[in-house]
């Protein structure tokens, strides 16, 4: 009796070492997925995004990562907007190197990885992608990019004040430019402006002379451009060849664009997210200083979002590691998220975490002047 | 009237930057029979032998032609380390073909890491926007267009009035025919395959200057030259142009009406009907029944 009694004992003691929260088992290093465009026509962005996510992984890691554990980045590449690439990519990240947390980029290819995340359970944080279709789209997907569809209600409302009436589009041919048409053209009928032309072109083209001159047909007042990365480059400089000449308004700016498209570009309205790599908030400041003396260049919100994608993810690491488990575990992940919201952004202010994956964060009018982007003024996207 | 008039131009630019390639492409696969994916990358290379060179402090058309010497060695370089040795063994048309999609996607790749991936644009060019009736082009356009004439003109003439062209048209009629006569195969071949390169170079040159080049921009020049070349009839060099020209002007005028979003879907279309109607191309020989 007393011997069962005693292997009782034994056996709940074995069972209670196994079944106790296995909280001292931290991994050997927090390693981070990411599936970026790094070749192809918008390798700019894939080059750019890997700088930002390496510094700040870099800064982590020098000050000795989360308690002790160090980061370590896994780069996958979705060659430009290829959704099949970004499926290999993550059952790559989710199978092989087993993380729970993968900074993604690109409309299309995050739609198509969405499945696969919800199965491993797998947390995502997109920095680029701005498809209106990304709203709500997975519990597990989180964007601290504020999606296209505020910036283009930006576009329209400037149009308006500016006394536009008769708009083209020229839009990528998919869910990002596709996505915002969607969304705008019942809005901005409604505003009272009319859609003139409606023109796509695949992602990465170089020709856009037969859109433009098709949109040049129409006679419209403002061409609003939802293309993103070096084709909005090309597309302005094109329409400025074949005199297409009225406002050009966009919610994109790149160094890369602004190159290819050289003095075309002075002058171009465009609405996206408030990053000013010479703004006065501190973290601004020391991101753009790091980032200057590391890679040579000038940051901009790509590179700001991921930088600070990473953040977020250690900030999550902590909140989730306090709760004792096995905390590294993308729904953990996503539940620390989830009650915290609202994190200091590397922009100066906050990002706003919302419940339907969406983040706001300060959203500007810019304009080019002398090849650069420079600040008009914000734009009230909270209400 | 104005917007088929603008249309019509769009599509001659169009078509004379894809004539380039696909006269080129045509040369090499008339030739030599090889199906020469990884001249998209030699075209590339053109581009970037520019942009290195402009770089070293070289004036834009010393640079051009430092891009085009750059291709025509890239070229030769390709025949003999890869094409020629695998001949030798007598490897299918279709290993070939693999060996080639290898060394485009390798060579890509080399050009990435040395340059990385963003767009590289080669400045200097005097380019001015003009306004002709409502149509408007710009100086580097009519630059595009003249180029291609010149070295479509160029490229007949040599393959007609002289005796080493002579011998590469004999070499594509009948390569056995032509070692009889005392023709050595093996050095038309690398003449076909600098004279090839050196072709494409300046339609990639010219692109860079006008929307900036990334190293995967040979892939979509190659299919659609190898759609021209099919369409024009393989074996024929004014085919390859023809079929060029047709494709850049139906990609343009073919979407007056409809979304410009269809304009891949042109030129597949068309290269399906030419095969379903007219197998052998516009201006390519007829094919033969099998005969034993």
């Amino acid at each position: 009796m007393r011997r069962t009694f005693l292997s009782v004992i034994a056996l709940l003691s074995v069972l209670a070492l196994v079944a106790l929260p296995a909280g001292a088992a931290d991994p050997k290093s927090y390693k981070i997925g990411t599936i970026l465009a790094m070749t192809g026509a918008g390798a700019f962005y894939g080059k750019v995004m890997s700088q930002g996510a390496q510094l700040a992984m870099e800064e982590l890691n020098a000050k000795g990562g989360v308690d002790g554990v160090k980061f370590e980045l896994v780069v996958e590449d979705h060659k430009s907007g290829q959704p099949k690439e970004a499926v290999s990519a993550i059952n790559k990240l989710a199978n092989i190197d087993k993380v729970p947390f993968i900074l993604t980029s690109y409309s299309s290819p995050t739609l198509a990885i969405l499945p696969i995340a919800n199965e491993h359970k797998v947390m995502l944080l997109n920095g680029g992608g701005v498809s209106p279709k990304l709203v709500n789209a997975s519990p597990f997907l989180f964007h601290n990019r504020v999606l296209a569809n505020y910036q283009a209600l930006g576009v329209v409302e400037r149009a308006k004040e500016q006394g536009l009436k008769k708009m083209a589009m020229l839009h990528w041919n998919d869910d990002a430019g596709n996505g915002v048409r969607d969304f705008i053209v019942p809005i901005w009928k409604k505003m009272g402006g009319t859609v003139v032309a409606d023109e796509a072109h695949p992602v990465g083209a170089t020709d856009f002379t037969t859109q433009i001159a098709k949109i040049k047909q129409a006679q419209p007042d403002f061409v609003a451009m939802w293309t993103w990365g070096k084709d909005l480059g090309i597309a302005i400089k094109q329409a400025r060849d074949l005199g297409l000449n009225v406002p050009i308004k966009a919610v994109d700016y790149t160094p890369d664009a602004a190159k290819i498209a050289g003095p075309a570009i002075e002058g171009q309205e465009y609405v996206t997210d408030y990053f000013d790599p010479q703004g006065q908030d501190k973290w601004t400041r020391d991101f753009a200083a790091a980032y200057r003396k590391k890679y040579g260049e000038e940051p901009e919100i790509y590179a700001a979002n991921y930088y600070e994608g990473v953040y977020i993810l250690a900030e999550l690491i902590r909140v989730a590691k306090k709760k004792g488990g096995d905390y590294w575990k993308g729904d953990r992940l996503r539940d620390a998220l989830l009650e915290i919201r609202r994190f200091p952004s590397v922009y100066g202010g906050t990002v706003d975490f919302q419940e339907d994956g969406t983040s706001l964060k300060r959203v500007a009018l810019f304009e080019v002047k002398d090849g650069k982007p420079a600040f008009k003024r914000f734009i009230d996207i909270k209400k | 009237m104005d917007l088929f008039a603008q249309l019509l131009v769009n599509g001659v630019i169009a078509g004379s930057l894809y004539a380039l390639v696909a006269c080129s492409f045509g040369l090499i696969l008339g030739t030599t029979g090889t199906f020469h994916f990884a001249h998209g990358v030699v075209f590339a290379a053109g581009a970037y032998g520019a942009y290195f060179a402009t770089g070293r402090g070289l004036p834009l058309w010393a640079a051009a032609g430092a891009g085009i010497a750059t291709a025509a060695l890239l070229g030769v370089l390709i025949e003999v380390v890869v094409y020629r040795p695998l001949r030798r063994i007598a490897a299918s048309p279709l290993v070939i073909l693999i060996a080639s999609l290898g060394t485009l996607i390798v060579l890509e790749n080399a050009i990435a890491i040395g340059f990385s991936t963003d767009a590289k644009v080669l400045e200097g060019f005097p380019r001015k926007g003009v306004i002709v009736g409502g149509v408007g082009f710009t100086t580097l356009h009519v630059t595009m267009v003249a180029v291609s004439l010149i070295a479509f003109a160029s490229l007949l003439a040599f393959l007609h009035w002289t005796r080493t062209g002579r011998a590469i048209r004999a070499v594509a009629t009948s390569p056995e025919m032509a070692e009889i006569v005392g023709i050595d195969t093996g050095r038309v071949f690398l003449l076909v395959f600098a004279i090839g390169s050196a072709m494409a170079a300046p339609a990639a040159i010219l692109i860079m200057m006008d929307r900036g080049a990334t190293p995967d921009m040979g892939m979509e020049a190659i299919l659609i030259a190898a759609i021209a070349v099919i369409v024009g009839g393989i074996g024929s060099v004014p085919g390859a142009a023809l079929g060029a020209l047709i494709i850049g002007v139906a990609q343009n005028l073919g979407v007056m009406k409809i979304p410009s979003e269809w304009q891949a879907a042109i030129a597949f279309g068309l290269l399906l009907v030419v095969v379903i109607v007219r197998p052998h191309g516009l201006l390519g020989k007829k094919l033969k029944k099998a005969e034993i």
